[in-house]
């Protein structure tokens, strides 16, 4: 019997993250199943037949025009693929730059498509729907609120939930780990969480890290841990941290330990905010751009909210805020706030316990993988 | 100068509504501001380098209008897997190309006629 081939793309962290999750479902349920395309690490050892190792192509705005001669190089290896190995399915997970490309060239070829972590049009630009709808069989939502922006949209869709939360049950925490940081750092641990990417590290840690200055006066009993996502990242953190002199303790990996050792996290906006209301931590979120990339983007922004927390929530639980400018006083002030402010923390904590409820829990993985299985067997 | 004085305050009007999100008032305000532009760039290079002022024209002006009609389009019917909204650079820097090149040309002139 020929086997029964997936076609599978994810260009970040996370994407690889859902892809090896979505993949080991749909292999329980049937293992008959080959999977080959793009992704990375540990979508290669869920058993991806890997065309393309998608290690360098996280990256944000003009930096992605360096990688095009790759990208494109990629795209053509994919359209060959579906052109002549004929895949039963092609599943696109976030990346939406690139995957509405492959979205695209695999319709074009006959093959359905179903897209998984859909890109946040709801955000910006919710234009580009209209491209989607051109060539992609069912999206799976994620997101409780996305359901209510694809209704009229002629878009088939499933809302399965957030994969996230499958991998944060899977995840066991160390509590030895969250123990010894209260103990040695005390109540106040301020952890700063500035992302994965390099482009981001570089944007957002000076932020963080010129609000820890001033934190540092208003409130003493404060200790800082910058949370370095990758041990590659590490000589980049340092070298950050350095700039500022200032005294923080830089933790690689052990990401659940150190949100859950800290009275508040700084972060930039994205899936991060989830994992840490996960935790039931208040949080500061900042988005920096630069004033040219906040003027061309403004008139089409088209929700209220920056942080995705605060769009399920649908109010500004946490705060948040979109800046083109380095203005530490108000990340301090939040900060200052979150932390002093009894009535006003209990409030943010009550608040994530409901959004954490309102994602749905877990499962979502299996429910996309039997979604996928039952497009792929009904051969539409 | 008069005339540029009155170009750079429509061109402020027009990033004024294009932040605020007039889009259909912002592009009104730039063909008014592209039309007064050519006209002051035609009246400052034609005639005698006729050529010069169809390339000016043609990568100030036609380009970004090109382009953003391209992304209207592609707004209405989602025609490509490209952002075309990354047209609107094109407009902002076509403006402030062909509004630069006339400031300077008037600057070279003024400086010619006084030395």
């Amino acid at each position: 019997m020929a086997a029964k081939k997936i076609f599978i793309s994810a260009g970040d962290p996370s994407g690889d993250m859902h892809g090896a999750n979505l993949m080991k479902e749909i292999l329980e349920r049937d293992p008959a199943v080959e999977f080959h395309g793009l992704g990375i690490q540990k979508m290669h050892d869920a058993g991806l037949h890997c065309m393309h190792a998608m290690d360098d192509y996280a990256t944000m705005w003009a930096h992605i025009i360096v990688k095009v001669p790759t990208l494109w190089q990629i795209y053509r290896d994919c359209k060959r693929f579906f052109e002549e190995e004929r895949p039963q399915l092609a599943i696109l997970i976030d990346y939406g730059g690139f995957n509405i490309y492959l979205a695209r060239a695999a319709a074009m070829r006959g093959v359905p498509v179903i897209y998984y972590v859909c890109p946040q049009f709801w955000a910006y630009g919710s234009w580009r729907t209209k491209k989607l709808r051109k060539v992609v069989k069912k999206m799976l939502l994620v997101f409780p609120f996305e359901e209510e922006f694809y209704t009229g949209k002629d878009i088939p869709f499933k809302y399965v939930g957030h994969p996230l939360f499958d991998e944060l049950q899977k995840r066991e925490q160390d509590d030895a780990m969250v123990d010894r940081l209260k103990a040695e750092k005390g109540d106040c641990i301020i952890s700063i969480l500035p992302g994965s990417r390099q482009q981001e590290i570089n944007r957002f840690l000076p932020l963080f890290l010129g609000a820890a200055e001033i934190l540092r006066k208003k409130l003493p009993q404060a200790h800082f841990i910058v949370s370095c996502h990758h041990a590659r990242n590490l000589d980049l953190v340092e070298t950050v941290a350095s700039r500022f002199g200032s005294q923080v303790e830089i933790v690689v990996g052990n990401l659940p330990e150190v949100i859950e050792a800290s009275a508040v996290c700084l972060t930039s906006s994205g899936t991060v905010t989830l994992e840490v209301a996960a935790h039931l931590t208040p949080m500061v979120v900042v988005y920096r751009i630069p004033p040219i990339a906040y003027f061309m983007a403004k008139p089409y922004i088209e929700t209220p909210f920056l942080c995705l927390v605060n769009k399920v929530a649908g109010k500004h639980l946490v705060p948040e805020s979109l800046m083109y400018r380095d203005d530490y006083q108000w990340i301090a002030d939040r900060v200052i706030e979150l932390v002093q402010d009894k009535d006003r923390r209990r409030h943010v904590i009550e608040g994530l316990r409901r959004v954490k409820t309102a994602m749905g829990g877990t499962g979502a993985s299996g429910r996309a993988a039997e979604e996928a299985l039952a497009m792929m067997n009904s051969g539409s | 100068m008069t005339p540029m004085i009155i170009a750079f305050l429509i061109f402020v009007l027009a990033g004024i509504a294009y932040f605020y999100a007039w889009i259909r008032s912002c592009l009104f305000i730039l063909v008014v501001f592209f039309s007064l532009n050519i006209w002051i760039c035609h009246e400052l290079i034609v005639p005698g380098h006729d050529v010069i002022f169809l390339i000016i024209v043609s990568v100030t002006v036609l380009l970004p209008a090109v382009l953003i009609t391209l992304f209207g389009l592609d707004m209405m019917y989602g025609l490509f897997c490209f952002d075309m909204s990354y047209s609107w650079v094109f407009v902002w820097v076509g403006a402030m190309v062909l509004y630069s090149i006339n400031l300077i040309i008037i600057a070279v002139n003024y400086f010619t006629v006084n030395t």
